[in-house]
């Protein structure tokens, strides 16, 4: 076990190589770079425009003018002393955008899990127990069109028609905390804050409850089905203790193991959700970097979701291992 | 029991939001000296020298101050913080003399250092300001005479000299100057200057915020403080103006014309209209074969239904042009009249040049090549978008293929750059004097402006003639020449002059339409 | 051995009622993809003047060149098409206009008759859902094989590729390879197929782990069979069920990452027609023009949950704890 350890760990050093260096690859390939955006404002250009030695000039600057090669080696040096570098856009270290940018998603992320476990657990279960009932065959349907609803869609009527100005004016109609009440309380402030986050969140939420509850109900019915729980039964203990002592832990522990995959996913902000609702998170973030050709974002942003995604993916496995014996760690007998 | 714990889970959920939505914390009493303005994007830095877009740019004119200013109506060149200047004989010398006494808004007085500092910096090749650079290529030096006086030493005698260095950026020196990297300067994001507003904070993705300047030499503002709001979606910031929530932003055509014209929206908010020197074009690239003969390039230009265009799909708002001068400048040629809509008249151009349909397929050719090129558009631009389906459907019922190529802007503007285009859309925000050299003279074509190598001996001459041409009228007449030598070129089908089109609300007075627009810093609050 | 199987996952698909009713959906939609230009075009099937029969739609005629037939001015008997405008023609007179006699579903911006372009829509979204997902089931199924039959150090090395694919957030990706090859539907087929393949790969690897060790494929190896022989004739076959249900799910998250992509400005070419272009195209006047929006929204709604529901009905069919 603990060779298996060592040898997974040992083995993300290469694969996040491996990853950063195309990443970098990709961006210092692609057409257009930060020098030619200083160039004029979108769609517009001003005159007095740049000579070619000037913009050599800045290339320099920017040190686009190095190889590829030397050019990720040195981003490699800095990131092992977790210099992530400043951004192109504003001269400001990577770290502070991040800062500004990586709690907001956390939260809306944090909060929207915590939503779909909450509601698609119970439903799952729910459904499990009252097997192909009126309950099970409804909730189903309803939970297979909501996940069928394109995201920006909802999130577009949402905000038209709950979200003020023309129709209903319940919720705001964007960023995360209205005016005026920097002075407030911090009762005052978090109502507001889970005033403005209650359509983003919806938007994120309900897609999701749909693979929780199947998966649930699936397992809990795989774990009914088992002999052990026959035993219970015959023992003469009670449905109800039955459900909540045996099957119920039993079924959970495959979900346990999906949250490890999650961790990545947390900072993952949507593009879509956060321009429509304007929320300044790394979705934001890393979508504009791109269109900007802002290297060290991307560079620090892809790192970052890289490693997570590693060590996710080995605590996954591991925790599986762990809880079910049956499962062989290696790939042949 | 499973029952049990949903029930009670879902009816607190559904109470939760419940209450959220409805008793969400109850509209306070605004300020009424606030002015809430719209910012559709965030500016990269508010260092007036490193930054290149025009949000930047606007903010800063509330908070740095240049040594002159132009008149808001009359265009001319006026004090502001030089308060009068000496040109020598020769044009090559400009002596400033600084107002005395001017402060910073942290206290410290403005002086020559201060110019002298920034003119360095901007021709300091470690600072990123390679488009400003350009401007004072021809400045060999700036000495400081005494501590309210600078001169600036032109290699050549140049008619825009003044109005360069007269608007040259300038940071406090003493801020700047601390040994950290100019270009990531703290500053930066808080700048200090000595505007009749101050800056205050600056919350990424959400809002800048500027106060009125306390230690401000001139009369203190009636709007004691402006919030820029960024909010990128247009109709989210519509629907923001309407609840009140902004007061001031800039509407495209169609929400001008179809979302802001009840009489409740006209209760509350001015609706005003102004052009700036921007116009958007089709550029040619007359390298390509297609359009290297002029008579080409007529023939489109005649294939183009700009009235039509302009009149359903901008709703009548804006106003066609002929060249690049600003329509209401006096170098503007009123006399010439736009090519107009006429197909004939474009056909019979077209076979003039050699064009015809030989093999009876639908396209013309010529010399075995069919007519058929892509237009390259922005991905930022919508009216590039329908302007390029418009001519696409029109163009091939002449026989003329024409295919789209839409680009996200980084990558266009390298297209450019290469000039790896054929055909493209775009726009110049040009300034309100227009020295036409950078986009139209031959010796910028390979890597200058002049992406589609217009070239014409009598214009080169008038635009180099016209740069040492310091008595207005002589230089408006040669600019009008000018201006009859592009139209008969057609090195570009110009398109448009298109209007801003503002609304305010009117809690504000005193809210005018200058020649280049509105000034908040004029408005008074109404009681 | 196989055929009965599949006869018998056959039969319980149709069972399912819903799972029928998605099938027949998205046969609908592949109908109307394929018959675009017999269903919005402004040239009719059949002109009969008092000359000539013409059949306009399906041949070019020299005297009909430039002829706008559905004009008065054009007299005799004339039978169009059920939407009489082609996706690209624009009216000026008609901007954002509501669903009228004229325009069943209304114009956009440039004039262009909603209906056309949301039949022709219907083309990219399916071209899209079906090529993209070809490309990424085909790479799936090989480097899946691979991995599965020879395991060791070939899976190891596959399975440390698979591992960097899963570290790419998709869609950034997406985005990051358009960039570099500029935005065409090909591009997006392709980028979609390059970068989707993973899960297929992990479900085929599976199977094959499992598949392996039965009784009958050791016979076949014993008896001396090549190993090419045995991926192809013996494991793949019985592994492809689960391909099928994820690949039918695939084809609906392709059409929704299609239309996402459309939706941020990274889709097809103008005037090319996308659902997801539509949409985005709408955002700015969602308060009075809803048939911009609410139309093609609910269509890819509708063709996200039909592919789902034949995937659903899928998993069901092919249950192995039946």
């Amino acid at each position: 076990m603990k060779r298996y350890l060592f040898k997974r760990i040992l083995l993300i050093i290469p694969t996040f190589l491996g990853i950063t260096l195309i990443t970098f690859l990709m961006i210092r390939l692609a057409p257009g770079d930060y020098t030619s955006l200083k160039a004029g404002l979108q769609g517009e250009l001003r005159a007095g425009q740049i000579g070619q030695e000037i913009l050599e000039q800045e290339k320099k600057l920017y040190g686009l003018d190095k190889p590829i090669l030397v050019g990720y080696y040195e981003w490699v040096q800095k990131f092992i002393r977790l210099d992530f570098g400043k951004s192109r856009k504003d001269g400001r270290p990577v770290s502070t955008r991040l800062a500004e940018a990586l709690p907001i998603t956390l939260t809306l992320n944090l909060i929207t899990l915590i939503i779909i476990y909450l509601i698609s657990i119970p439903l799952g279960l729910f459904s499990a127990v009252k097997k192909n009932g009126f309950f099970d065959q409804g909730t189903s349907l309803l939970l297979f069109i909501l996940y069928s609803l394109p995201s920006f869609w909802v999130a577009l009527l949402l905000l038209l028609y709950l979200g003020g100005g023309e129709y209903l004016d319940l919720f705001p109609l964007n960023g995360l905390l209205s005016d005026g009440l920097e002075q407030a309380n911090w009762w005052e402030k978090f109502l507001d804050f889970s005033w403005h986050l209650v359509l983003p969140v919806v938007t994120l939420t309900y897609g999701g409850f749909a693979f929780l509850a199947r998966y649930t109900r699936a397992n809990l019915l795989e774990v009914i089905g088992q002999q052990y729980i026959t035993v219970a039964r015959a023992k003469g203990l009670s449905e109800n203790k039955i459900l909540f002592v045996h099957a119920f832990r039993n079924s959970l522990i495959p979900l346990i193991t999906l949250m490890a995959t999650l961790l990545p996913a947390l900072l993952g902000g949507s593009v879509i959700v956060e321009s429509i609702f304007s929320i300044p998170g790394m979705g934001q973030l890393a979508f504009e970097a791109i269109l900007s050709r802002d290297i060290p974002v991307i560079m620090a942003i892809a790192s970052i979701s890289a490693l997570l995604t590693l060590i996710g993916i080995l605590l996954s496995d591991l925790l599986y291992a762990l809880v079910d014996p049956r499962i062989r760690l290696e790939g042949k007998k | 029991m499973i029952k049990f714990f949903f029930k009670r889970i879902s009816y607190l959920f559904f109470s939760f939001i419940f209450i959220l939505g409805g008793c969400h914390p109850s509209k306070k009493i605004k300020d009424p000296f606030i002015l809430n303005i719209h910012l559709s994007a965030e500016p990269d830095t508010l260092n007036p020298i490193t930054s290149t877009d025009a949000y930047s740019s606007s903010i800063n004119s509330h908070i740095y101050e240049n040594l002159v200013e132009r008149d808001k109506d009359t265009l001319e060149i006026v004090p502001l913080l030089a308060e009068r200047w000496q040109i020598s004989k020769d044009k090559l010398r400009y002596r400033f003399f600084l107002k005395k006494g001017v402060k910073w808004s942290d206290g410290v007085e403005l002086t020559a250092d201060d110019i002298i500092y920034s003119f360095n910096k901007i021709k300091d090749p470690q600072t990123a300001c390679a488009q400003l650079k350009v401007y004072y290529l021809d400045v060999k030096e700036v000495k400081k005479i005494d501590k309210y006086t600078i001169e600036f030493k032109y290699s050549k005698p140049y008619f825009l000299a003044l109005e360069f260095c007269g608007g040259i950026p300038i940071v406090p020196k003493h801020i700047f100057a601390d040994g950290t990297d100019f270009n990531t300067h703290k500053n930066n994001r808080f700048p200090v200057g000595t505007g009749p507003y101050k800056f205050k904070e600056w919350q990424t993705g959400k809002k800048i915020v500027l106060v009125a300047n306390e230690n401000y030499r001139g009369k203190s503002p009636s709007i004691k403080k402006v919030v820029y709001k960024l909010v990128s979606e247009s109709n989210v910031a519509l629907q923001m103006l309407k609840k009140g929530e902004l007061d001031y932003m800039s509407l495209r055509p169609i929400q001008w014309v179809r979302q802001t014209n009840s009489d409740k929206f006209n209760d509350k908010f001015y609706k005003l209209k102004y052009y700036n020197p921007s116009f958007n074009y089709i550029g040619w690239n007359s390298r390509k074969s297609f359009f290297s003969d002029r008579r080409v390039r007529q023939a489109l230009t005649h294939l183009i239904n700009r009235k039509a265009i302009l009149d359903k799909l901008k709703f009548g708002l804006g106003k066609i042009v002929t060249g690049n001068f600003y329509l209401y400048s006096k170098n503007y040629n009123k006399n010439i009249n736009y090519l107009p809509y006429d197909p004939d008249q474009g056909k019979k151009l077209l076979e003039e040049a050699g064009w015809l349909d030989t093999n009876q397929d639908g396209i013309l050719d010529k010399d075995g090549q069919n007519f058929q090129f892509t237009f390259s558009i922005p991905s930022s631009s919508k009216f590039s978008e329908r302007l390029a389906s418009i001519l696409k459907e029109d163009f091939s019922k002449i026989g003329i293929e024409m295919s789209i190529n839409k680009f996200e802007w980084a990558v266009f503007v390298e297209k450019i750059h290469k000039r790896d285009f054929e055909a493209v859309s775009l726009g110049w925000s040009l300034g309100y004097s227009g020295d036409p050299y950078q986009l139209w003279h031959s010796s910028q074509i390979e890597q200058g402006s002049n992406y589609c190598a217009f070239k014409d001996i009598e214009a080169d001459q008038i635009i180099e003639q016209a740069r040492v041409e310091f008595n207005d009228q002589r230089r408006t007449k040669m600019y009008q020449r000018f201006h009859e030598i592009i139209h008969h070129h057609q090195p570009y089908t110009f398109l448009y002059c298109s209007p801003s089109l503002v609304v305010v609300s009117k809690r504000f007075l005193n809210v005018k339409i200058h020649v280049m627009g509105l000034d908040f810093e004029e408005w008074q609050v109404a009681k | 051995m196989i055929i009965s199987s599949w006869s018998r996952n056959w039969r319980d698909f149709k069972k399912n009622r819903l799972a029928l009713a998605g099938s027949l959906v998205v046969f609908l939609l592949l109908l109307i993809a394929l018959l675009a230009p017999l269903l919005a075009n402004n040239k009719p099937y059949i002109y009969i003047s008092k000359e000539k029969t013409y059949f306009p739609l399906f041949f070019d005629y020299p005297d009909l060149k430039d002829k706008d037939l559905r004009q008065n001015k054009y007299p005799g008997f004339k039978l169009f098409p059920p939407i009489p405008y082609s996706y690209s023609e624009y009216d000026l007179d008609y901007i954002v206009v509501g669903p009228s006699q004229k325009h069943f579903l209304g114009t956009d911006e440039q004039g262009r008759d909603l209906a056309a372009r949301m039949i022709y829509g219907t083309r990219v979204s399916i071209l899209v859902g079906l090529i993209a997902v070809l490309i990424y089931v085909t790479l799936g199924i090989i480097i899946g094989a691979i991995a599965g039959y020879y395991g060791g150090v070939v899976d190891l090395i596959i399975s440390r590729l698979i591992e960097i694919m899963i570290c790419f957030p998709t869609f950034f990706l997406i985005l990051t390879v358009l960039a570099l090859l500029g935005p065409s539907l090909v591009n997006i087929m392709v980028v979609i197929g390059l970068t989707s393949w993973t899960g297929i790969a992990r479900i085929v690897r599976g199977e094959f782990f499992r598949i392996r060790e039965l009784d009958y494929v050791k016979a076949s190896k014993l008896s001396g069979a090549s190993d090419f022989w045995i991926i192809l004739r013996h494991i793949l076959p019985n592994s492809l069920s689960p391909v099928f249900v994820s690949a039918t799910f695939g084809i609906a998250s392709t059409i929704l990452i299609e239309s996402s992509l459309s939706f941020l400005g990274f889709g097809v070419q103008p005037p090319t027609p996308s659902w997801g272009d539509i949409l985005s195209q709408s955002r700015d006047f969602m308060d009075f023009a809803w048939w911009l929006t609410l139309i093609p929204g609910a269509a890819i709604f509708i063709t996200i949950t039909s592919y789902n529901l034949v995937g659903e009905g899928l998993q069901e069919a092919f249950d192995p704890k039946k």
